[in-house]
């Protein structure tokens, strides 16, 4: 029988040393069958490390955001140029790395919504350039052109990915109508662009169009083929 | 009955929402074996009783409106427990929400709260071992406690019975006090001590009598009585006011007479004022309090939960935004109104064979968002086993916890995973 001296309490035979106070007991006691085997702690470090990372993405932001806030105010000149806000890069740039690089090691997220995710924050990025490299009217090629483009292809991916039967059916089927959404809003927002040519320049309509088309298809498609599994994504 | 989705209980709901790199509502109970445990028949025995329990066989998944779990079709694997204990599920496809683990005499069961509270995971793992046994050449024929694993699985056991039971005559009051939150260092996410205290059941049903009580609210008082101690002895922090307060669990399959596999388990917090407080001042205030966790508190609790969750404006709410609300509710309403949870299991029920080959049962929460450390309470074969689950540095409650008990007379037997770690 091992007793701790120190805090007067009897302790399993495996243990050297007491749990509670950590005082040497002795060392006549033997490794016990039934003892807690040794853990190894080095996946813990994961939580830290990212941690770690977040601590320096915040801290650029903070810091390029003060940086550029303290040049704008002492500047004494006004803001007619938007890309007079450069820090918007970097906040841009670290939220596209949190949000489709460390949330989904932190947390294990769904695949489709990693993708939906990272197109998000892609376009965001996009449009983020598109706006701050315009020097006049007309601008606009990430709505008209580059954006439609990536609806089409993240679609497609979607549809074959559904039909190959390899991912989860509602899963691919719920995000190809939210870009079914996404696309007829990028399809309004070019309608705008055309119909006001004075602000925004003769920016072209087509690309979105096909791209809302193409995805209403995949979207009809996979929803009657899909429905049973669509009854219990949408269940109320 | 052959489903191949479920909705998630009412309780359920909360726990995915507010999962985070951090935390996770897990918790563990684990059998020592006499003899060393054979990891091939515990796959087998594993891979046997599996299609009794479809609502284990599940991965969760989200839905525009509230999450589901989903039949996981993928192999369920049994692993050898190198890890601290009640580590993160992964909420993904192809993921399960509960782990069977095994060390040399030990056989493990892990689970996401959101699939089954723990006197579900039990009724799991007592067919699992009853399984191990009959494999190993051990005859069980007695089925106290375990299920059959060549049954066809009930509708019942897969029932929501937070919903079946609701009347919505009364519901519960939420708003509370919050609670005294203590002070202590904690250790990275990830790290779980667990220190097992075990003790002569007879001995403590003696020694509770003694001061006219059961050994539940004969422990539960004396740690909220270490517990007030622990705040005596430490200088107040700025803000830290509330009163100190445990939340006490119950099972109320008994009282409901519910044969769900899922959640269906309610609590009560109850707590003192700063001040100090002789043992049986406490002891009278537990006894008191614990009175009113009877079935109508349950059903005013049920009834509060249910009408929250029937609510239309709440239904209509995309996922991402009720995730934000839930949140909300929890950070209200959760850990913050207790300073530790005691958590009860009673006397364990099993097949009278299992006496034979097991040693002990143990059993504790995971790691929690606030509380530092939180206490479960079992008894079988005549052992009573506490286990303190602790994210603390150090050892400061469970040591003045167990020397009250010495004090009153009461011997206990210390077993931890402290100072484990390579």
């Amino acid at each position: 029988m091992c007793k701790c001296i120190s805090c007067r309490l009897e302790v399993d035979d495996s243990l050297t040393n007491c749990p509670l106070c950590g005082r040497f007991i002795n060392d006549s006691c033997q490794a016990s069958p039934f003892a807690y085997p040794n853990v190894d702690k080095s996946y813990v470090w994961k939580n830290s490390v990212l941690a770690l990372l977040r601590s320096i993405m915040i801290s650029a932001v903070l810091i390029c955001g003060g940086i550029n806030f303290f040049i704008l105010i002492f500047n004494g000149k006004p803001i007619i140029d938007v890309r007079q806000f450069w820090s918007l890069y970097v906040l841009t740039s670290a939220l596209v790395i949190n949000y489709t690089i460390l949330m989904p090691v932190e947390h294990g997220s769904f695949f489709w919504k990693e993708i939906i995710l990272s197109f998000f924050f892609y376009l965001l990025f996009l449009l983020f350039i598109d706006f701050f490299t315009a020097d006049k009217p007309p601008w606009g090629w990430s709505v008209t052109w580059v954006i439609p483009l990536m609806i089409c292809i993240i679609s497609l991916v979607f549809f074959i990915f559904n039909l190959s039967g390899k991912t989860d059916p509602a899963g691919s089927v719920s995000a190809l109508f939210v870009m079914l959404i996404f696309a007829g809003v990028v399809f309004s927002a070019s309608i705008v662009f055309y119909t006001i040519p004075d602000l925004f320049g003769k920016a072209a309509v087509l690309p979105s169009f096909i791209a809302l088309c193409e995805t209403a298809c995949f979207s009809i498609i996979l929803g009657v083929l899909r429905r049973k599994a669509l009854k219990k994504k949408f269940h109320f | 009955m052959n489903k191949n989705w479920y909705k998630l209980d009412n309780a359920a709901c909360i726990y995915p929402p507010n999962k985070s790199s951090k935390w996770m509502a897990t918790y563990r109970i684990a059998v020592v074996l006499k003899e060393e445990v054979i990891p091939d028949l515990l796959q087998k025995a594993v891979n046997d009783i599996f299609p009794r329990f479809p609502t284990f066989k599940v991965e969760l998944r989200s839905g525009f409106f509230w999450y589901y779990f989903d039949e996981n079709t993928s192999p369920f694997k049994i692993e050898k427990e190198t890890k601290y204990p009640c580590r993160m599920f992964e909420m993904r496809a192809r993921k399960y929400l509960f782990r069977i683990a095994y060390q040399p005499h030990r056989i493990i069961m892990e689970a996401f709260h959101v699939l089954a509270d723990g006197m579900g995971s039990l009724l799991f793992l007592n067919t699992l071992i009853k399984r191990y046994l009959e494999l190993n050449g051990h005859t069980c024929t007695d089925m106290t406690g375990c299920l059959d694993y060549r049954d066809i699985p009930t509708a019942e056991e897969s029932e929501d019975s937070f919903y079946k039971n609701a009347d919505f005559r009364e519901k519960a009051v939420r708003k509370e006090d919050i609670a005294y939150r203590l002070p202590l260092p904690k250790e990275e996410p990830g790290i779980l001590y667990l220190t097992h205290g075990v003790a002569d059941t007879e001995q403590l049903k003696i020694i509770a009598k003694g001061y006219g009580t059961s050994i539940g609210h004969f422990l539960s008082a004396l740690f909220l009585f270490t517990l007030n101690k622990f705040r005596d002895s430490n200088p107040e922090q700025k803000g830290n006011r509330g009163n100190t307060k445990i939340a006490l669990t119950a099972d109320m399959r008994r009282v409901f007479e519910s044969a769900t596999l899922r959640n269906f388990s309610a609590y009560l917090n109850f707590g003192i004022k700063r001040g100090s407080y002789s043992f049986n001042e406490i002891l009278d205030f537990v006894k008191e309090n614990a009175a009113h966790l009877n079935k109508e508190h349950m059903l005013k609790c049920i009834n509060g939960n249910v009408s929250d969750q029937r609510n239309l404006l709440l239904r209509i709410v995309p996922l991402f935004l009720k995730n934000i609300a839930l949140r909300i509710s929890f950070n209200l309403y959760g850990e913050r109104l207790a300073t530790s949870t005691f958590s009860n299991l009673g006397i364990i029920t099993a097949p009278e064979e299992f006496k034979e080959h097991i040693l002990r049962y143990e059993a504790n929460i995971g790691r929690q968002k606030l509380q530092p450390i939180t206490l479960t309470v079992l008894s079988y074969n005549n052992k009573t086993v506490l286990t303190f689950s602790s994210c603390a540095k150090e050892a400061i409650i469970e040591k003045m916890f167990f020397r009250e008990a010495e004090a009153m007379g009461l011997n206990f037997k210390i077993d931890s995973n402290r100072g484990t770690n390579v």
